[in-house]
């Protein structure tokens, strides 16, 4: 049976599925398919109450005619989407954005042959000096170089961009072939050697600098890091892990070596989110029946306790980032999905304002937060930024999204 | 009229229920229609639903409930038939390809309710019981569900020996 979850998990994970409908498109047939809902609700009760038929069929025709002039038909969509954010100190950074322009092609009837759609992409770098406080763009070594979700080592965390063994900054395509600048993107390198995949079995991730690294294995299988299962580098060499659908947390300090379970709670079913920078400090977010809870280990995950008052720190789908002065920044988990910080030492979680308000990535680079979108689509080609970067969390520049 | 934040979370949330739908239906014209009976069931009760925090995670219960309960008699959805084409040979590089799609057919041959599980147990991982939890069934009728989805999903594996067929972790 085991080959079987093997296969299925592969399969499922790698599939990406067919390109999502446009937002607006997707927000028109919403309201249209409430309109249609309501009218022929309306209709029926015109029935049942004994009114004229003609009169039913008039308003049905005509909440027909409404669904068909609500339903849009948008001839482009414009999409940026994040590949990754490497920041070398907090001062210099680089942002990797696609921006693709889709041609949607509208509702297709049923049995229709399912049309092509044209998609032309185009990453762009962009340089900065000053902590994000403004930004220039640099061109790419390669174009198009479209993204490849199978790069993703988290959401917004793509190997596309990394800092290099040699210290230079490597961009990558899909393919393999990378390049390395020294001069902040000015200009670029061709690799004579791919880049590495590391030995079989073993585990890509991110050093605490953005290097590329391999863990000799994963805790159990490899498959358990994946899109909203950041592995989390710290600064003593260990890096951490959710069990997945299980109430634990994976560490390894020997680089995969070996792998350590631990249980932050005992009742819980299940931990949402782990967290720490040095490696001792440990933040976990765990899911217990009724409710959820943060817990924290001061000694590395040999013992825990929990942080009273904190009844809503695991919320599914909840992201955290531990920071350096011990603050722990959270996010999806209010009423907003916003990002709320809990300070060290207090039990009261703060909203955090000037950040995206939606965030779906979570992470630091070179000493500074990102906190990110992920992805935008758009009917209108003047899209707004779907990045931002803070170096204390409590003041955000937005990076601004690509040209059309 | 829709709540600018309904608006809002739908161009956030697009992409990963889209995903969700496609590995349940298995074909993308099913899946956007999936997305869309999920988002109106969803914007009846926004205001509660956003008050209640996170709305991806409702959307995603909305949305396998949903597929699991009379939605495939509702909608129609294509058959995909079960693959009888020549195997690959050792060291065909299209191997890879048609092992996915026999896997792909494999899933859509399933029972709606034993694929949704299949799909929440190996696409996010979750335990049985949170799946439970989020069918509204008992963790013993998941436990039940996973066993035999999987021993099916074998067996419409096996003439093809997938066994064979390796994947690397990058």
């Amino acid at each position: 049976m085991e080959r079987t979850e093997e296969l299925l998990r592969d399969e499922l994970r790698r599939t990406t599925g067919p390109l999502p409908p446009g937002r607006d498109v997707m927000v028109a047939r919403v309201v249209a398919a409430r309109r249609r809902r309501v009218a022929v609700g309306a209709a029926l009760a015109v029935v049942l109450f004994g009114a004229v038929a003609s009169t039913a069929s008039v308003f049905i025709v005509g909440a027909a005619r409404g669904i068909e002039s609500g339903s849009a038909t948008t001839p482009r969509l414009h999409q940026n989407e994040l590949v990754n954010v490497v920041f070398t100190d907090p001062a210099h950074g680089y942002v990797v954005q696609q921006r693709c322009t889709l041609d949607e092609p509208g509702p297709v009837p049923a049995g229709a042959p399912t049309p092509d759609i044209h998609q032309d992409c185009r990453s762009q770098l962009l340089v900065t000096a000053d902590g994000g406080l403004t930004w220039q763009e640099r061109d790419l070594p390669a174009e198009p170089a479209t993204k490849d979700s199978s790069m993703d080592l988290t959401y917004g965390h793509s190997l596309m961009l990394w800092v290099h063994e040699s210290g230079a900054l490597a961009f990558g395509s899909w393919d393999r072939l990378y390049w390395t600048t020294v001069d902040s993107g000015q200009t670029w390198q061709q690799s004579p050697t791919p880049r590495e995949i590391g030995p079989a079995g073993s585990l890509a991730a991110f050093t605490l600098d953005d290097q590329l690294t391999f863990l000799a294995t994963g805790p159990g299988a490899p498959h358990l890091v994946h899109d909203t299962n950041p592995l989390v580098p710290a600064t003593d060499g260990s890096y951490w892990l959710t069990c997945g659908g299980d109430p634990c947390v994976y560490v390894t300090r020997d680089h995969g070596q070996t792998w350590q379970t631990l249980a932050p709670v005992g009742a819980a079913t299940r931990v949402e989110w782990v967290a720490t920078v040095d490696g001792q400090q440990v933040y976990a977010g765990v899911r217990v029946p009724g409710g959820t809870r943060l817990a924290r280990s001061t000694d590395g995950g040999a013992t825990w306790t929990e942080i009273p008052g904190l009844a809503d720190a695991a919320p599914k789908g909840a992201k955290a980032l531990a920071l350096p002065n011990g603050d722990l920044l959270l996010a999806q988990t209010g009423p907003d999905g916003g990002l709320r910080l809990l300070r060290a030492g207090t039990t009261v979680l703060e909203p955090v304002t000037g950040a995206p308000a939606v965030v779906m990535a979570l992470y630091r680079t070179g000493g500074v937060i990102v906190a990110a979108q992920i992805m935008q689509q758009s009917d209108d080609p003047n899209l707004s930024s779907i990045v931002s970067v803070s170096s204390d969390a409590t003041t955000w520049h937005a990076v601004p999204p690509p040209p059309g | 009229m829709l709540d600018s934040s309904f608006t809002d979370f739908v161009g956030a949330s697009l992409p990963p229920l889209t995903r969700y739908a496609y590995a349940l239906t298995g074909d993308p014209h099913a899946g956007e229609d999936l997305v869309q009976d999920t988002l109106v069931k969803l914007a009846r009760a926004w205001r509660r639903i956003r008050h209640d925090g996170n709305p991806l995670g409702y959307a995603k219960t909305v949305m396998f409930r949903t597929y699991v309960s009379r939605w495939r008699v509702l909608r129609h959805r294509p058959v995909l038939q079960d693959y009888r084409g020549d195997e690959a040979e050792p060291g065909d590089p299209y191997a890879d390809i048609e092992s996915r799609d026999v896997v792909w057919r494999a899933l859509a041959g399933l029972p709606r309710l034993q694929r949704a599980v299949l799909v929440l147990g190996y696409l996010d991982d979750l335990a049985d019981e949170d799946i439970a939890e989020m069918l509204d069934r008992r963790p013993s009728t998941i436990r039940s569900l996973r066993h035999r989805g999987l021993q099916a999903l074998r067996k419409r594996l096996e003439p093809h020996n997938l066994s064979e067929v390796t994947h690397g972790t990058n």
